[in-house]
């Protein structure tokens, strides 16, 4: 403590990279019980937790009572296992011949989580899915899968779906129905029917919108209204306003040196985050040399997402106001230094005449300097940039001119390649609930879309719903929407369903079942099918499929094909073999045509024209709050998580549980609340607040977030779900319930204005970062593209140092793996890394790691073997953010495997660090002696909790651990025996890139390569010999298998360091 | 202490150490013989008609498990040979009905251990060498502990079998190098 308090009479350093922002603080630091945690050992416990063990001291039980209870329990526990069970072996009554147990099956099909449709490999045990992997022959995603897609195998076993039909729904009544119950009294309506409306997620998939097409014909006014909340729909209407074709252009971020994104968070979730991820990380290899390429990334943003941390240059706004920033940019390129075909066109120079310093207010002071320099770099690099928007057409329109003053247009935007699967927006739900209303509709169909919940007044769409004479929804649960149906139809998991998919002009996909369904229930092609052949009076292929004898959608997808597909791409093959050579590739790809330019019309910058005035700025006034949205209250950004997204798979515990890569919150959403702003407010993290908007107020836990502007805050979509399960139910608040609602533009997410006031209470939020304290350790590197060009070694030369020339030892000279076959060590590229957590969820799918639920993350008891940590450095208005990917370090001088007293972790010839867990006796020395963190302590016997179906989800390739057994990362060592396996049928050793594990596998970025360092030509290899590579903490002499590549952001000047690291610990 | 005390001591030492015997789990389940729903004769099968072990026992040589006929596999033969005993009615009525025979487990290791038949019959481990001599076997049973050490007196070249040594040693068959790998991960993962 004398240590300290020396320290504090110093001058106040502020720490190189801290977690949260009051770090920055002198006063923080020299809190006493600052101080008192800091000089703890270990982790203090939450606050609930101090309370219940209080409580447990007082409640009377002791020592005598409980040793005789643990006796008892002892004895009782050894008869249990007196006896070994009698287990049963049952084989098949007839063994299907492609199947021998134990070896994996993979399919070829489709991901339908999201709209993007990326090509999956469904890897099948003994005829059960176990595991989702992208494919790799797929041009999109080639191999590599996101979070909710890794996560949506869980959705397939969610004991919370609809196992049968239901009716009498609406009353309240749930009864359990068949299908021919409800199939008569939907055809009986049908029959009936004249205006029908169909309301459903985007749906990409040709077969599928033909058969609802001909379906709908039966009707005499039938209308499908797509519905997605998050909305990609306006960057197509802004096309159409600009060019003239409604499509979604292709984006080349592999071909872009720059990138300029005004709101679009593309590597998150923006378009098709997967392919924009893998591209744009193409553009952020450094191999070593000086004179390597590093493209730019520049973000103008209100909500701190992880495209904005994985930029170069950040710029926080007020959201909704991102036209203004790019018309403040349009202005200086343009107009001031006079760049391009356009600054000569009356219409775009009177638009760009307006208000220079308005914009640059109502965006949030924006920097002129850095504009015009930014400004710069893009004509520098034109033909080879790109710029995105998400949001009002009046941003596309905008953004739109910027491509095609910067040449880009044709280069790196690909107009003609339409990439389908944004038709769905919100819009025309306004008009569908008004004809409800007016008891109009006959019939309405609702299929998976759940607009009661994501509407700001859903309920008033729910009472609108009940005038239909009869509703239908086709889901898999009984949603907040299906509440009010009169009938809900239990439908298939994509994984039980045939489908296809179209997600761009020139690419075609194939779903196919990897399972029979796991209860009574049908996907939704099929039960159209069924009402045809009930009676309904549909068109075309539809009909012609539902009075044959082959009347399976299985059967229209295969027709479908052969009408249209076949004859084009399938000459000289019978369709036979045209179609099973489709199906086990599971894509069908035609060349598109090269890109070319099209025509700006300068006429659609009248939306951005007419919008700006009506944009509200921050009033810089001298009110007590300071600068704050004009009116009164905070501006509001509606965001939408990487992993709960827009809320449709709320119920999986996955998702639920899979830390916020910025925030590291699991379980819940926050109110995100610049740290000016809070200071103000008197508020901090994990304090209560009453947040009030136009149409609804809630209590929600605040997050002081740095990064986001004053008078500013923003919430996360997807949470406060009210049916969506036994997980997903009541977890946060519903952001939707502040958004705005217009009928020309459907859900505004970033125009809603709130009022904020104190409470008084507090909550606390599960966050995984808060378990573990920095002490001014070198964790990790980051350096900026100037120091590395002037000597890429500079990563090394950094304060405190990452490497020592010569570290003090007590060890013997280390092991020599040299000699060995193999030697496993794993790559890090911090470059690359966009901090997504595809591969946190990858390997709780790989390695069957648990979900512990909120209070035991609260703990520090969350069970992933890998977690992404997230380090701010710099100014906490508005900091630049590293990742990094942290899991077990396989360190060769491991500090766990000295302390073990059983020798349940030691290691092995290849330089794995293993854990055996027969061995472990669960003393949790190892836990405590690892200076990373990675080791994870069964407290529960978590197992238990995967009741009913979800216990299918086990990989039968890993042991699911019990209660008393630490576990860790293993680098997949069930994939390592399994290659070992393979290659020794064929007598070789293992190829480089032939061994994967799961973090690796689905990385889209690919910043996680590993492999075998004994292997010379190996890609780890070549890794490691970077002179960008560092170990983390090196200088403790652990000599970690984990190698990070520094990361090297494009700015000038030297990393900003605060200072040098801050003496405590 | 008196003698009578003593004894005493030890009397009860003796006590709990037998109920300890009676009441903690076995290590092992050697010898274990539980009755099949048929009982089948490996002895018949494998020994007087000499059929080969893969013939049923299709997995062995493709994959971790060695893997238990289906029914179909039985119908096989038995469609034609001695269809009118009993137990092929039983069979039969299986086969008929799509209900698969549940047999009783024999040879299992615990969760946490990982076995891969391919990998050691493709080495040339003969089936008997861990499950006994199956063919003189009416009612199978456990013939080997099947234990951790048992399995690591193998891996280790301690107790590898003669005709082992002599396929992965041909120079010097008395060797007592490892025969294996024996890290913890080779199985324990």
């Amino acid at each position: 403590m004398e240590l300290n308090e020396k320290k504090n009479e110093q001058k106040f350093e502020k720490p190189r990279y801290w977690k949260g922002p009051e770090e920055l603080n002198a006063s923080y630091w020299s809190d006493d019980a600052v101080q008192t945690r800091n000089a703890q050992e270990f982790y203090d416990k939450p606050i609930e937790t101090l309370e219940k063990i209080e409580a447990m001291d007082k409640s009377g039980v002791s020592r005598r009572d409980f040793l005789t209870v643990m006796g008892a329990s002892m004895a009782m526990a050894s008869f249990a296992c007196a006896r070994r069970p009698v287990n049963k072996i049952i084989p098949y009554v007839v063994q299907p011949q492609e199947l021998t147990p134990g070896i994996p099956l993979h399919y070829a099909s489709t991901c339908k989580e999201c709209a993007q449709a990326c090509g999956i490999l469904v890897k099948t045990r003994e005829g059960r899915p176990v595991k989702l992997e992208g494919n790799e022959s797929h041009p999109m995603n080639a191999g590599k899968l996101c979070a909710r897609g890794q996560s949506s195998i869980l959705n397939l076993y969610d004991p919370d779906r609809l196992r049968q039909p239901m009716k009498g729904v609406k009353g309240g009544a749930k009864n359990g129905a068949n299908w021919a119950e409800v199939d008569a009294l939907v055809v009986a309506a049908l029959k009936e029917a004249k205006k029908v409306r169909i309301v459903s997620l985007s749906e990409s998939g040709d077969s599928t919108r033909r058969i609802m097409k001909e379906f709908m014909a039966a009707f005499v006014d039938a209308k499908w209204i797509e519905v997605d909340p998050i909305g990609m729909d306006e960057v197509a209407d802004g096309q159409a306003e600009s060019y003239g074709t409604h499509v979604f252009p292709d984006y080349a971020f592999d071909r872009a040196e720059m990138v300029v994104s005004f709101g679009a968070d593309f590597l998150g979730t923006w378009g098709n985050p997967v392919e924009n991820g893998k591209r744009w990380a193409t553009t952020r290899k450094l191999a070593g040399k000086k004179d390597d390429a590093l493209s730019k990334l520049v973000v103008f943003e209100a909500n701190m997402s992880i495209t904005g941390a994985s930029a170069d240059e950040r710029f926080p706004i007020v959201p909704g106001n991102e036209v203004a920033a790019a018309l403040a940019l349009a202005h200086e390129l343009i107009v001031t230094q006079k760049r391009g075909k356009f600054a000569s066109v009356q219409e775009v120079s009177s638009l760009l005449s307006g208000s220079v310093e308005e914009w640059i207010s109502k965006a949030g002071s924006l920097d002129r300097a850095k504009i015009k320099k930014i400004a710069e770099e893009l004509w520098n690099s034109r033909g080879k940039s790109i710029v995105v928007g998400h949001g009002s057409i009046a941003l596309q329109s905008v953004v739109n001119l910027l491509n095609s003053t910067l040449e880009n247009d044709g280069k790196t935007i690909d107009g003609t390649a339409d990439v389908v699967g944004y038709n769905a927006s919100t819009k025309g739900l306004v008009a569908l609930q008004a004809e409800l209303e007016a008891g109009q509709v006959d019939v309405l169909l609702v299929h998976r879309a759940n607009p009661v919940y994501f509407l700001p007044k859903g309920g008033e769409f729910g009472e609108a719903m009940k005038k239909a004479k009869l509703v239908i929804a086709v889901t898999d649960r009984v949603d907040e929407t299906a509440e009010f149906a009169d009938v809900v139809l239990a439908e298939n998991h994509y994984l039980e369903s045939w489908g296809d998919a179209h997600p761009k002009a020139s690419l075609h996909s194939l779903q196919q079942p990897t399972i029979a369904p796991l209860f009574d229930t049908r996907s939704m092609e099929d039960i159209l099918i069924g009402w045809t052949r009930g009676g309904v009076k549909a068109g075309g292929l539809l009909s012609t499929i539902a009075s044959g004898p082959k009347n399976s959608f299985h059967d229209y997808l295969k027709e479908n094909w052969k009408q249209t597909l076949y004859p084009v791409h399938g000459k000289g093959k019978a369709f036979k073999d045209f179609w099973e050579l489709t199906l086990q590739k599971g894509i069908l790809e035609s060349k598109g045509g090269a890109p070319r330019e099209r025509a700006f019309k300068p006429g659609s910058l009248k939306f951005a024209k007419d919008s700006i005035a009506s944009l509200k700025g921050l009033s810089l006034g001298k009110k007590k709050m300071g600068p704050r949205i004009e009116g009164s209250g905070f501006a509001l950004g509606i965001y939408s998580k990487v992993s709960v997204a827009d809320g449709r798979s709320a119920n999986n515990a996955w998702l639920q549980e899979m830390p916020d890569p910025i925030s590291t919150i699991t379980w819940d959403n926050y109110l995100n609340i610049g740290p000016a702003s809070a200071a103000e407010l008197g508020i901090e993290t994990n304090d209560v607040v009453l947040v009030s908007g136009e149409g609804a107020s809630f209590e929600i836990p605040v997050k002081v977030q740095p990064g986001i502007l004053k008078g500013v805050v923003t919430l996360a979509m997807g949470y406060g779900r009210t049916r969506a399960g036994k997980v997903g139910s009541l977890v946060g608040k519903n952001a939707f319930k502040l958004a705005a609602f217009s009928g020309e533009r459907g859900l505004l997410l970033n125009q809603g204005t709130v009022t904020i006031s104190k409470t008084g209470m507090k909550y606390q939020l599960a966050a995984i970062q808060e378990h573990h304290r920095i002490m001014g350790r070198p964790i990790l590197n980051e350096i900026t593209l100037d120091e590395y060009r002037k000597d890429p070694n500079a990563a090394m030369e950094v304060e405190p140092p990452v490497k020592m020339a010569k570290v003090p030892t007590l060890w013997d000279a280390p092991v020599d793996y040299s000699k060995n076959e193999y030697r496993w060590m794993l790559g890090v590229d911090l470059n690359s890394c966009t901090g997504c957590g595809a591969c946190v969820i990858a390997c709780q799918a790989e390695n069957n790691t648990p979900v512990v639920g909120r209070d035991r993350v609260r703990q520090s008891r969350e069970m992933h073997w890998m977690r992404i940590d997230r380090y701010y450095s710099g100014d906490e208005t508005n900091p630049t953010v590293v990742f990094q990917p942290m899991m077990c370090q396989h360190c060769e001088n491991a500090p766990c495997e000295t302390v073990c007293p059983v020798v349940a972790t030691s290691h092995s010839d290849d330089g794995l660090n293993q854990m055996t867990y027969s061995r472990c006796v669960g003393t949790r020395y190892c836990q405590n002696n690892c200076p990373y963190k990675t080791r994870r302590f069964n407290f529960f016997d978590h197992w238990k909790d995967y009741k009913d179906t979800m216990n299918m989800v086990w990989n039968p390739d890993v042991t699911v651990r019990s209660r008393g057994i630490m576990e860790k990362c293993t680098f997949c060592v069930q994939r390592i025996n399994e290659s070992k396996s393979k290659a020794k049928d064929n007598k070789t050793k293992i190829k480089d890139g032939e061994l994967r594990t799961a973090c690796q596998q689905t990385c889209p970025t690919d910043a996680i390569v590993f492999g075998n360092v004994n292997d010379k030509e190996s890609q780890i290899s070549k890794w490691i010999s970077n002179p960008r590579t560092f170990r983390s903490m090196e200088i403790l002499n652990t000599r970690p298998a984990v190698n990070y590549l520094t990361k090297v952001r494009n700015a000038e000047g030297e990393h900003h360091a605060g200072g040098k690291e801050h003496g405590h610990g | 202490m008196n003698s009578g005390l003593r004894k005493f001591a030890l009397f009860g030492v003796v006590v709990v150490a037998a109920l300890l015997w009676q009441v903690l789990p076995r290590t092992s389940n050697q010898g274990y013989e539980p009755e099949q729903p048929i009982p089948f004769s490996h002895k018949l099968h494998a020994g007087k008609f000499n059929i080969d072990c893969r013939y049923c026992h299709t997995g062995a040589y493709k994959g971790a498990h060695a893997t238990v006929p289906s029914v179909s596999t039985c119908m096989n033969c038995h469609s034609v040979v001695y269809p009118e005993s009993p137990w092929m009615q039983k069979i039969k009525k299986a086969y008929a009905e799509g209900k698969p025979i549940e047999w009783v487990r024999i040879h299992e290791l615990p969760d946490h251990a990982h076995f891969n038949h391919k990998r050691h019959v493709s080495k040339g481990v003969s089936c008997e060498t861990c499950h006994g001599n199956v063919k003189e076997m009416d009612k199978v049973y456990q013939a080997q502990p099947l234990t951790m050490g048992w399995c690591l007196n193998c891996h280790r070249g301690f107790e590898t079998p003669k005709y082992l040594k002599k396929s992965i040693y041909p120079e010097n068959p008395d060797s007592t190098d490892p025969v294996a790998p024996f890290t913890c991960n080779t199985c324990h993962y």
